[in-house]
């Protein structure tokens, strides 16, 4: 049934509802911009599954004896090579995974020079777990070597942040699942689509049924409210994000087959709509490469190199969809998994699990065009991790500076606690005072309409409002 | 329900002979101790009565006609009855499982040759979990296997769980769900995938993986541990190495693949001590047992653990402040019987907090796959149209629709398996999701089952004829109590569009596929299936 919830709303009405409206009480906008209080920028949280390779997609060509003597047959050739496909030059030291760097594939080359792409390199988690079940666990409790906590570290800031933002939209993790890092006191939102996030029925019927199963939710038990709040994202995403049809901005080239690419969109729709969002998590996954990680007979394609490609080019279509907002609200990603893998390969032209890895930040608030490693730990043989790259910047360094300087998070001690904190330098300070609201073109909506008191299971005809 | 005359007899008598039941099972009227809720949940709504509460909680809801039953034979007789699980005929559900879904009955050496096809295990026991929750007899069964599924939790997406999982799911999980919970602690403890699940099939005496010695403890009898009580981190390595050399036959030419196995070169075979208790190394697999009968016959806090878990999913989402004297008396009743989970159980079920859980401390908000099961029993599906191929496109839409609501089954990725109180269940997208289910369920969203269901308007009395007739006859058939006066008013608003009672089902409405209010009888059930009162149970 192709009709977009707009068309449902007016059909429904011309054809159940005759003149009736929605009544007085239900709330059309209980959450406003200016409610929102001390708001920093949206930070996108994506996590690649099955422990990325960050050998092979920030390439230490420098360090030649040692990089490509541990992989001979995967590893990606330096830059000045005759290769056809090689690594992209960063800094004479490091260099890009083509499918990363290049412009017809990723182009994360072009954000690096434009100083919003920054690389952590050596990037590690100090618990050692090769487990990723383990790993991705730590990780996203923000508590490694400890299951004490239940909640995430995204849950934690989200309830340390105080802002009287209430949309329910505040959280938001793209797929089926909520990220363990959203857990946490302050609800977030599982949203596979912002398209399917609308009753299902029959049309003659289903706004009717919306508003008997809203008046059943009238009271102010448990449920109730629960209902009532999703009732609240209906109305919002009703408000904000009526039509079906969304054009990305400024040429973004977002692959539409991708569900990552997916994912990335309905968050940018998300942030355009102005909803209230302010920590989106999404998920990229098939990182586990044991085996056939590289084509046979060219170590830059294959299946790491498609991998690479879909996360570069999903997150290039989604700052690019995303420029008018860089500034305001302001946009920040960050990119991390759960390990690195073996600085040597094993003998399926794969790696196996390792400890050290690379991490993306990226952002018009980001001093990047570097890599900072601190510092770089070397791969020769006494300087590896039981056999891996070793780590010099601990992941909390970096997301804790980004929910600092970014996000406008005082507490960060009690989103990792127990850790003590070592910034790189690769965020600019934010001020994240709340701006005066800036005159908005859309008139603002009236009083928000308060219902009167809870009235519990109080029977409303439709056709007898007063 | 298949239950021969004679078993009938049977049970009748041996639940007559058994402890005289109190006498609130029988239906005395006993003064109502206070409310006793802190958070308002369901306080509102008029309690189902013993029947449905019964049905709600210790089975996946009533099939047109089980609340009947209950009510007739008594709720003492219904409770023996399931307990005694084994003498409920189920063939007819397993036997059309068994023809449908061959990995069910495969070996662990097949399943592991199942390579090439990675995921038909795992599908097909998603499939079979649900369709068991439907529409097995052994409703109590059931309601334990999913209980104890969770307290094993086992995520499906590990290395070789996702086929040995089929394994532990019939060979320890439902062949110990009601018997002594010793023999389903030492099955789980010698499970493959469980094994395979918490890295014990990689802990050696030189390295030993304390993953699985520190969740037999914390999450499948002590509890977590708070400042080295009840365990310390020694007592966490020394289990470790008590279990060193327990895995799984992983050697693929062999006959007994996926088969325990121990592996004495593994083994440390030093003495330990585990728990204050000095545990002698030599003798092979004796060290691991004997931390087995330490953790269920000796630590008194094993029963307490247990009891508190049984009595969340029974009465309240907080047992220790709600009903204490009922986690120890039910914790009293492992250490009496022996660790029988039977007598834990029958202990709950039997129970004065029980019987008044639900006007007491509120109802308990359905899970996902409970509320699956629940609206194909309440909307009585027949078994025979619930397809059973994993392509099908109900089990695709039922499947996406779990997915969506967070509870794909055996998909819990930490191992303290889904969590049994409410809060974990609500998010936006979730309610949304929940209320979806209700109209794909009746046919009309057009996803998940809706072709399952008979029409609304033929299942529907004809002897029905009015609005009030028909609204209150589906009310008790999906619900099986009263609605709030006000809550009636509002579905029948809905049916009629401001008419009343005595409006004729024929009266003509000016939709395009809706033209009389009978029409409109698909929605109203779900209007009633997404109401708090089906969302509770």
């Amino acid at each position: 049934m192709a009709i977009s919830r707009r068309d449902l709303f007016e059909r429904g009405g011309l054809l159940a509802l005759g003149t009736m409206a929605w009544p007085s009480w239900m709330p059309r906008m209980a959450f406003r911009r200016q409610d929102v209080g001390a708001r920093g920028d949206v930070l996108v949280v994506v996590f690649a599954r099955g422990g990325h390779d960050g050998l092979n997609m920030v390439i230490p060509f420098g360090e030649e004896s040692t990089y490509y003597s541990l992989r001979r047959t995967i590893g990606i050739p330096a830059p000045d090579s005759t290769a056809p496909n090689k690594a992209v030059d960063l800094d004479g030291f490091f260099g890009m995974h083509p499918s990363l760097a290049t412009s017809a594939l990723g182009n994360w080359k072009q954000w690096y020079d434009d100083g919003m792409l920054a690389i952590v390199h050596a990037m590690h988690m100090e618990d050692g777990t090769r487990s990723h079940f383990d790993a991705m666990d730590y990780m996203e409790r923000g508590t490694p070597g400890e299951k004490q906590l239940n909640t995430g570290w995204l849950g934690r800031h989200l309830s340390t942040m105080a802002t009287q933002n209430n949309s329910p939209f505040r959280a938001v993790g793209m797929g089926t699942m909520l990220q363990a890092s959203l857990r946490g006191p302050v609800p977030a939102v599982a949203l596979q689509s912002i398209a399917d996030f609308h009753l299902q029925g029959r049309t003659d019927e289903i706004l009717r049924f919306q508003q008997h199963l809203q008046q059943l939710y009238g009271g102010t038990g448990w449920l109730d409210v629960e209902g009532q709040d999703t009732f609240k994202a209906l109305d919002l995403l009703e408000q904000q994000l009526g039509s079906d049809t969304y054009q990305p901005q400024h040429g973004a080239r977002y692959v539409d087959t991708d569900g990552f690419h997916r994912g990335l969109k309905q968050i940018a729709q998300l942030i355009k709509a102005d909803v209230g969002l302010e920590i989106a998590c999404i998920d990229i996954g098939g990182w586990d490469t044991h085996a056939n990680q590289v084509d046979g007979n060219n170590p830059a394609l294959g299946s790491q190199a498609n991998l690479l490609n879909s996360l570069a080019r999903g997150l290039d279509s989604f700052m690019t969809d995303l420029r008018d907002y860089w500034a305001e609200p302001g946009v920040t990603v960050v990119t991390m998994s759960e390990f690195g893998r073996r600085a040597g390969e094993n003998g399926g032209r794969g790696t196996d699990h390792g400890h050290g890895n690379c991490m993306f930040v990226l952002g018009k608030g980001i001093n990047g065009g570097q890599v900072y490693t601190r510092p770089w730990p070397t791969l020769a043989p006494d300087a590896l991790n039981q056999g891996d790259l070793a780590g010099t910047t601990e992941y909390r360094d970096v997301v804790g500076e980004i929910l600092m300087r970014r996000v406008g998070n005082e507490k960060i001690s009690e989103v990792f606690p127990a850790h003590s904190f070592n910034f790189l330098g690769l965020a600019k300070p934010r001020d994240v005072t709340v701006p005066t609201p800036a005159p908005s073109n859309t008139p603002e909506p009236t009083a928000i309409p308060t219902a009167p008191a809870p009235q519990h299971k109080i029977y409303l005809p439709w056709g007898n409002k007063t | 329900m298949k239950v021969s005359r004679r078993q009938f007899v049977q049970l009748g008598g041996a639940a007559a002979a058994s402890a005289a039941a109190p006498g609130w099972l029988a239906g005395d009227v006993v003064p109502r101790p206070p409310l006793a809720w802190a958070a308002r949940t369901a306080a509102q709504m008029p309690e189902p009565d013993f029947a449905t509460l019964l049905l709600n909680r210790a089975a996946f809801g009533p099939r047109p006609g089980d609340v009947e039953r209950v009510r007739q034979m008594g709720v003492s007789a219904w409770i023996d009855e399931q307990l005694d699980f084994e003498s409920i005929d189920d063939s007819a559900v397993e036997e059309r499982l068994l023809a449908n879904l061959p990995t069910l009955s495969a070996t662990a050496a097949q399943l592991l040759n199942y390579g090439d096809n990675q995921n038909i295990a795992v599908e097909e026991l998603r499939l079979a979990t649900l369709y068991r929750m439907a529409f097995s007899p052994r409703l109590l069964h059931e309601v334990m296997v999913e209980f104890w599924t969770d307290h094993f939790s086992i995520y499906h997406d590990t290395d070789q769980c996702r086929y040995l999982k089929t394994i532990d799911d019939r060979d320890v999980i439902r062949k110990h769900a009601l018997g002594k919970f010793k023999d389903l602690l030492t099955a789980s403890a010698m499970s493959p995938a469980m094994l395979n699940f918490l890295n014990n099939d990689v802990s050696t005496k030189e390295r030993p993986n304390e993953n699985y010695a520190r969740e037999i403890m914390e999450l499948h009898t002590l509890g977590a541990a708070v400042d080295g009580y009840p365990y310390t981190e020694e007592d966490v390595k020394n289990v470790a190495r008590c279990f060193t050399g327990w895995g799984w036959d992983q050697r693929p030419t062999s006959q007994l693949r996926g088969e325990f196995r121990f592996d004495a070169d593994r083994h440390d075979e030093a003495a330990k001590t585990v728990l204050e208790k000095f545990v002698p190394g030599a003798g092979e697999m004796s060290d691991g047992h004997m931390v087995i009968q330490i953790l269920t016959e000796d630590h008194k806090e094993t029963p307490k653990f247990l009891a508190r878990k049984l009595v969340r999913r029974f009465v309240t989402d907080d047992p220790d402040s709600q009903t204490p004297g009922l986690v120890t008396q039910v914790a009293d009743a492992y250490t009496r019987q022996k660790g029988d989970i039977r007598e834990m159980v029958r202990t709950i079920l039997y129970s004065r907090e029980f019987k008044d859980s639900f006007a007491t401390y509120g109802g308990r908000l359905s899970r996902p796959m409970d509320l699956v099961a629940r609206s194909l029993r309440a909307l009585d599906v027949p078994p025979e149209r619930f397809e059973l191929r994993v392509n099908s496109s109900t089990n695709r839409n039922m499947r996406g629709a779990l997915a969506a609501m967070g509870q794909t089954p055996f998909y819990w990725p930490t191992p303290d398996g889904y969590p049994d109180v409410k809060e974990a269940w609500a998010a936006s997208a979730v309610m949304l999701t929940r209320w979806n289910l209700g109209l794909a369920a009746v046919g009309v969203g057009g996803k998940f089952g809706g072709e399952l269901v008979p029409g609304f308007r033929a299942e529907t009395p004809a002897s029905l004829s009015t609005a009030g007739e028909a609204l209150d006859y589906w009310i008790d058939r999906l619900l099986h109590r009263e609605m709030l006066a006000e809550d009636r008013a509002i579905l029948l608003d809905y049916l009629t569009g401001g008419g009343d009672d005595s409006t004729p089902l024929s009266t003509p409405v000016s939709g395009v596929l809706v033209t009389t209010v009978g029409a409109r009888l698909p929605e109203l059930a779900a209007l009633i299936l997404d109401s708090p009162y089906f969302q509770w149970r």
